[in-house]
């Protein structure tokens, strides 16, 4: 089977730590939270970090809470939590329909909608294995030169495949970013 | 002795004996393995379809820490195959790979991620050439430095067949309707649960030992020895249990024989686990197959002759492509009497994983073309399609034109069952646009009548030993796949003996202990070991009685073995426990234990190729189709299938039921959505469960099955097998359902919604059949133990 790469994992304990953890340890660091993406991408060789920093267990990205402007969702809310959501399924069926359609129940319940809106783009050239992407001829997304989808193409042709992130767009949801400042 | 009136285990419903085993996560499969010591191993594979290797330098990976041994194709020079006349694999490339996947070398580290690691420190030296990929390029590849391998004849040719039974220009001048048409079935691949796995472990006794996921370990321990060049007295192969082999797992491979040969370096365990992508390069699937079918008929639709050419896409090596190429022809005669038959067939080298036996090995190709063909007949003769075929269908007892012996058939009955539970005459050509119904039958083999090495040795053996407590242990060399042939084994001796399944332990698969038996393939398993178990039984049953009929003053000839005990049959309340009996009967005859075996009917045949058709019994399927294609879209949505399957005798209906319905699934997927497909660079286009599509419970619809029992001579108890053919009706039975529904023809596997579109705007271009030179025909008939006549 396709073995996990060693990596180190840093489990901060508020969002403060997390973004501290990730400035300090620089491009060779990426944030992880279901895993349902960044766990198969680093078995195919896709992603190489050498340190994965857990968003999970984050108090302030949990919890669905009506506010004045309308609705505040926490970027490590699972799927499974914003389908299922009274408010969410009555107020913006869309938003449930599309957190509910992703894969199979398992990865709903481990994937986040931060990380479905942050989603790779996904390609048949790209998602597949380091072998196989050796024997194809690398991409210019990983290790390669040309897209392989359209090798006159001055960029790569892979497509965003979040699908809740159309449906955010669409409702004007503002998305709050943060950074080590805070 | 009385034979019982009643049967109390066969027929029954029972749980399969390693049930709850697997329900409860307990089963031990290969990757279970963990051996102390045990160190994990990877294949390097070539990512060129076509190449020539110059060199392989090892030296980098094995200055890395921790592993432990790197192999090339140096080290196993010796070449190996399932078919003993066309061995013409390496476990590791010597100097040639021929598909994009082909393992070049081997490395055994203290884990797998660095085992993996280290195939990035293996360098390799190619010449990459030109990749042959389709049957065309193939049979136009004649010259000698286009060829994938040296030792055929022809260039990219591995076997070219012709054979002619009965007056074949006299049938086709007799007939009053010539039907011609072309058909591709697409090939795919068996998609197990389990991955392939296998862990080595030369000791320090010198013996060897590899467990693993196979479905025929008296093959592979063949293979071994020939490869690793030991006695084979000194090898042991264990068939771990199988998590699903559809026939993926029947050759010997690569991964097998290099953790034997790590661990004879290493003298350590060595343990393979490949990936999901690897197993669609191992692969062994179908055949894609293209196929020219015409058949001549009277103007009431009876067959006078038909006549078929293949051509088989066999990829990089041989494999079992030599019975492949003979299956593409074999049983077209087995359903409807065919006076006069010829076949051509072909089967060519491409740089792709080789193809193999999968279910149906060979038959679904030409039965979906056949069945087709015959809904055309009916449509063009205005006849409904099932009364086309009743009137002309095969008997039992009878012979076929190319030799074949037919013993029980239920073929009419499965017909007519199949159509009253569909209500057939109520929906043919009645339902509205987009949806339509549609029907097939098909006949297939009961274990192949012929080993795959010549010998005469049994096919199955099976020991069987009595303890003093009445409990039994039976010893067989066979491979419970998940089909549940342990439990076979289980069922006939808890019938011989009368006593409770449970009593029962069964040893299989293991080369050591047990007898050899053949392996799971070819459908053989029922009736093979079954009925070595009930001769072994049968010997053991003369003992005991013996001593019953002393200890009890009964004339054995009314002693019957009934509810744990062995008593009168007149009179039931004097009989003595199953236990006690076995204790006077060891105390008189000393310790018991007795062999059975089972050699199959002689082949009725005398040919070159004859081999393949022969088997102790024939099974007939039908199956009846109802569906939805929605003219827009071309979306096939399937409402429901109806099932028909002759199995002799259920031994157990929970099992055949199961079987049947699996084989539906299967056919489903073959018939939509599987595609083994190839880039143009010659790599696997979708080597993983997420782009390989094939059908979950979501897209399986309602199946109905019905068992037809034909009670068979030959089987035990009368049981036939259950297996495969249920595979065959369903393919083609999906493309004259969906011709029923919109009106078109789709001569071609998977079905997809692209395919119905084209067909509807009258773009569907017919399939195209590569032009060949067949070798002159032999000519058999029936009752003519050689053949007849060869022109040169």
């Amino acid at each position: 089977m396709l073995r996990l790469p060693e990596f180190n994992y840093v489990r901060p304990r508020s969002l403060r730590e997390a973004t501290k953890a990730l400035a300090a340890l620089g491009p060779e660091a990426m944030a992880v939270a279901g895993g349902t993406d960044v766990y198969p991408k680093m078995k195919r060789g896709q992603f190489t970090p050498r340190h994965l920093v857990s968003l999970r267990g984050l108090r302030e990205l949990k919890g669905i809470r009506q506010t004045k402007d309308g609705l505040w969702i926490g970027a490590g809310e699972s799927l499974t939590a914003v389908s299922r959501h009274r408010v969410i399924a009555k107020r913006l069926p869309a938003l449930a329909h599309a957190a509910g359609s992703v894969s199979t129940p398992q990865l709903r319940n481990m994937g986040t909608i931060g990380g479905n809106v942050l989603v790779d783009t996904r390609c048949n050239y790209y998602d597949q294995t380091f072998f196989w992407r050796q024997a194809v001829g690398f991409c210019m997304k990983k290790d390669g030169q040309i897209c392989l989808v359209a090798p006159g193409s001055e960029k790569c042709l892979a497509i965003a495949s979040s699908d809740t992130a159309p449906v955010l767009v669409s409702l004007g949801a503002v998305a709050v970013l943060v950074n080590k400042q805070g | 002795m009385t034979r019982k009136k009643t049967l109390s285990v066969i027929g029954k419903p029972l749980r399969k004996v390693d049930a709850m085993a697997k329900c409860a996560g307990e089963t031990v499969y290969a990757d279970d393995l963990n051996l102390p010591r045990m160190i994990y191993a990877k294949l390097l594979r070539s990512p060129h379809p076509h190449a020539r290797v110059l060199g392989v330098n090892a030296a980098r990976a094995l200055t890395l820490d921790g592993v432990c041994a790197v192999i090339t194709g140096q080290d196993l020079p010796e070449k190996f195959g399932i078919m003993p006349s066309t061995e013409d694999e390496e476990a590791l490339a010597v100097d040639k790979v021929r598909y994009a996947g082909d393992p070049v070398a081997a490395v055994a580290a203290i884990s797998e991620s660095l085992a993996e690691q280290a195939l990035g420190y293996i360098d390799v030296e190619y010449e990459v050439l030109k990749p042959i990929l389709s049957i065309e390029e193939a049979l136009a590849s004649t010259e000698e430095s286009q060829r994938i391998h040296t030792w055929n004849r022809r260039a990219n040719v591995q076997k070219a067949v012709s054979l002619e039974f009965g007056d074949i220009e006299g049938g086709f001048a007799r007939s009053d309707h010539i039907f011609e048409g072309t058909f591709f079935y697409q090939g795919n691949t068996h998609l197990p649960m389990e991955q392939y796995c296998a862990v080595g472990f030369y000791g320090p006794d010198d013996k060897l030992t590899l467990w693993s996921s196979t479905q025929t370990p008296h093959y592979l321990h063949r293979a071994l020895a020939k490869v690793l060049k030991l006695p084979a007295s000194r090898i042991r192969v264990i068939a771990t249990p199988v998590g699903g082999g559809f026939g993926g797992k029947s050759d010997p491979f690569s991964h097998e024989i290099c953790a034997a040969k790590l661990s004879m370096i290493t003298r350590r365990p060595v343990k393979f686990t490949l990936s999901r992508e690897e197993c669609f390069y191992v692969h062994r699937g179908r055949h894609p197959v293209k196929m020219w079918a015409k058949t001549g008929v009277k103007s009431d639709g009876t067959i006078q002759a038909m006549q078929y050419k293949t051509f088989l896409d066999g990829g990089g090596y041989s494999s079992y492509g030599l019975a492949s190429v003979y299956y593409t022809g074999a049983l077209q005669t087995v359903t409807y009497k065919v006076p006069a038959y010829k076949f051509e067939g072909v089967r060519v080298f491409t740089n792709k994983p080789p193809c193999g036996p999968k279910r149906g090995h060979g038959t679904p190709q030409p039965r979906f073309a056949e069945e087709i063909q015959m809904d055309e007949i009916a449509e063009k003769l205005g006849i409904d399609p099932l009364d086309l075929r009743l009137k002309q269908l095969v008997e039992a007892n009878s012979v076929t034109i190319n030799g074949l012996q037919i013993s029980s058939c239920g073929l009419r009955e499965c017909i007519e069952k199949v159509a009253e539970r569909a209500e057939w005459k109520k929906k043919f050509r009645k339902l509205p646009f987009g949806h339509g119904i549609g029907f097939a039958a098909s006949a297939y083999i009961t274990g192949a009548g012929l080993p795959i090495y010549r010998n005469d040795m049994p096919h199955s053996g099976v020991q069987i030993k009595l303890d003093r407590s009445g409990g039994v242990t039976v010893f067989c060399g066979s491979t419970d796949i998940g089909q549940g042939s342990d439990s076979i084994l289980v069922y006939a001796i808890a019938e011989e003996f009368g006593i409770d399944p449970v009593d029962i332990r069964v040893v299989t698969a293991d080369t050591d202990l047990t007898p050899v038996d053949l392996g799971s393939y070819s459908s053989r398993v029922t009736i093979m070991t079954g009925n070595a178990a009930i001769q072994a039984c049968g010997k053991l049953k003369l003992m005991l009685l013996e001593a019953a009929s002393e200890a009890l003053e009964v004339p054995a000839d009314d002693l019957e073995f009934a509810e744990g005990q062995v008593r009168s049959a007149s009179l039931p309340q004097r009989g003595i426990g199953f236990a006690e009996c076995v204790v006077k009967a060891e105390g008189k005859h000393g310790t018991l234990g007795a062999t059975g075996s089972y050699w199959p009917p002689k082949n009725p045949r005398e040919f070159k190729g004859s081999g393949v058709g022969p088997t102790p019994a024939y099974t007939f399927s039908t199956a009846i189709v109802e569906l939805h294609c929605d003219g827009e879209t071309g979306e096939i949505k399937i409402d429901k299938v109806w099932i028909a399957h002759d199995c002799g005798r259920a031994f157990n209906p929970l099992l055949v039921e199961g079987q049947t319905e699996g084989s539906v699934y299967m056919a489903l997927g073959e018939a939509l959505m599987e595609e083994q497909i190839f880039r143009k660079n010659g790599l696997h286009k979708i080597p993983s469960i997420l782009e390989y599509k094939s059908p979950t419970t979501l897209e399986t619809p309602e199946i109905e099955t019905i068992l037809v029992e034909t009670i068979d001579p030959e089987g035990p108890y009368g049981a036939k097998e259950a297996g495969q053919g249920p595979l065959l009706p369903v393919v083609p039975a999906v493309s004259n359902a969906v011709y029923d529904a919109i009106g078109v023809r789709i001569h071609e596997v998977p079905i997809t919604p692209d395919k119905i579109l084209r067909a509807l705007e009258g773009r569907l271009k017919a399939v195209s059949i590569p032009k060949f030179d067949f070798p002159a025909p032999l000519k058999w008939q029936p009752g003519q133990g050689v053949q007849v006549e060869q022109k040169s």
